[in-house]
């Protein structure tokens, strides 16, 4: 396991704050935590936060997108956030746009995100689609 | 009109500077100090006795032109200050070889007529009206009959006169070159202020209510401006931590394809970044374009009136209000 690896487990959340520099072996690392965590402790979401990345590339976005679909494969929900302008807009540059992740401006709002997503009283829609949020008022 | 300035001499920091760029001309116009003396020889005893009536001439058949109206009306003062500038300028012309001070009232009578926006072509019209009445008067000194005028004189008057058209040349050279780089100066600045106000007009995005930002997008997309807009706009969600993002393409006339797509990408990175975006402002030809292109808008909030983008983005900070 490497050390430069900080994933914190907050009200069962788990919270993974991803280092500046990314690279392969990284990510290789960040899945197997990640993953193995998922399996032996009980958690309800994975809060994947972007806010120290400053520069990503092709393959580094498709690992970001490929360790989403794993959470998901293993039945759990996971939030990204705090993607920065540029990354953002390198994305969109890259064409990467029909993007099945769900974002979140930052930290906080993501944790809210997924704790809320455990209170079935409250609408599990994306912000985005409002068209059925009625129900909350 | 030919030295209308009274103003102060600008634009060239010290004589060694006016020496230079004299000294290029005169190299460039192959200006001699035969030129100078030859004139001085033959043309300036002729001359310099009627220069007033040179220039009162020349007011005779400037008076019916429209530009004396323009620029001199009913300005008496004005006037006798531009008559006797021209006499000085004649008398230093014809007995002196070309100077600082001679390039400097060029410079001043160039920077003269581009502040006032007096055309070059009046400019090379009385130049010519002096040229000429100086020319005639040397060529009816060889001309006149019952003259008994020797081969050497004749010589020395054709080749004054060939003196006399460089020294106008270099006149004209001077007050041109001025003449057009302060032009140029003058519209470079009036560009410069309208870029800013163009830029300045580019993006205006407003907090429209707590977590709402609005951006009003007007006039044409390119992809440096829509480069532009996203960048300014997701850095502005950043700083306000906005939870949703009205964009109103109310001003933009005509979307096609391009377009369409500028406005998509804007509305995915701003959704990339966490915060919902409401598409408004969309017209009854927008909705038309944008269905016959098939573009997919599919899962993007659109509203044809600001006001009920407003009231959707309300619904959505409730929304996270009452989830938080």
């Amino acid at each position: 396991m490497s050390d430069s690896i900080s994933s914190n487990m907050i009200n069962n959340l788990l919270i993974v704050n991803l280092d500046e520099n990314l690279d392969d072996d990284y990510f290789l690392n960040l899945e197997e935590i990640i993953l193995n965590q998922l399996r032996n402790k009980f958690v309800i979401g994975v809060v994947l936060d972007y806010s120290k990345v400053q520069i990503l590339d092709y393959d580094l976005a498709n690992k970001m997108l490929n360790l989403v679909e794993m959470i998901k494969l293993m039945g759990f929900e996971s939030v990204i956030t705090g993607l920065k302008p540029e990354v953002v807009m390198t994305l969109i540059s890259l064409g990467l746009d029909n993007l099945e992740i769900t974002t979140k401006l930052n930290l906080d709002l993501g944790i809210n995100y997924i704790q809320n997503l455990q209170q079935p009283s409250l609408s599990t829609e994306d912000d985005v689609n409002l068209d059925e949020g009625n129900d909350i008022e | 009109m030919k030295k209308s300035s009274n103003i102060e001499f600008e634009g060239l920091e010290s004589n060694i500077e006016v020496r230079k760029e004299l000294n290029d001309f005169i190299s460039k116009y192959q200006i001699t100090v035969e030129d100078s003396t030859r004139i001085q020889k033959v043309i300036t005893p002729l001359i310099l006795g009627s220069i007033k009536m040179m220039i009162e001439d020349f007011y005779i058949w400037l008076k019916p032109m429209p530009e004396f109206g323009q620029f001199f009306g009913a300005n008496t003062e004005l006037l006798e200050r531009v008559k006797n500038k021209q006499e000085e300028y004649w008398i230093d012309l014809l007995n002196n070889p070309i100077n600082e001070e001679f390039y400097k009232s060029r410079v001043n009578l160039a920077q003269a007529h581009a502040r006032i926006d007096l055309p070059l072509d009046s400019y090379f019209a009385s130049l010519a009206f002096f040229m000429n009445w100086v020319l005639d008067k040397c060529s009816d000194e060889v001309t006149a009959t019952g003259k008994k005028i020797s081969v050497a004189k004749k010589e020395d008057m054709i080749n004054a006169m060939h003196s006399f058209n460089k020294i106008m040349q270099i006149d004209q050279a001077i007050v041109v070159d001025n003449y057009v780089s302060m032009t140029n100066a003058k519209l470079n600045e009036l560009i410069n202020r309208q870029a800013y106000t163009i830029a300045q007009l580019a993006t205006p995005i407003a907090i429209l209510a707590q977590d709402v930002l609005l951006v009003s997008i007007i006039g044409m997309i390119d992809s440096n401006r829509a480069q532009e807009i996203m960048e300014t706009t997701l850095n502005k969600i950043v700083e306000t931590t906005s939870r949703v993002t009205i964009i109103d393409i109310a001003g933009v006339d005509i979307v096609d394809t391009a377009i369409a797509n500028h406005i998509i990408k804007m509305i995915q990175a701003i959704q990339l970044m966490g915060c919902s975006c409401i598409l408004s402002g969309v017209s009854p030809t927008i909705a038309q374009t944008i269905v016959q292109l098939g573009i997919d808008l599919r899962g993007i909030t659109t509203k044809s009136v600001l006001k009920d983008a407003v009231e959707a983005a309300y619904v959505i900070t409730e929304m996270n209000k009452s989830s938080k």
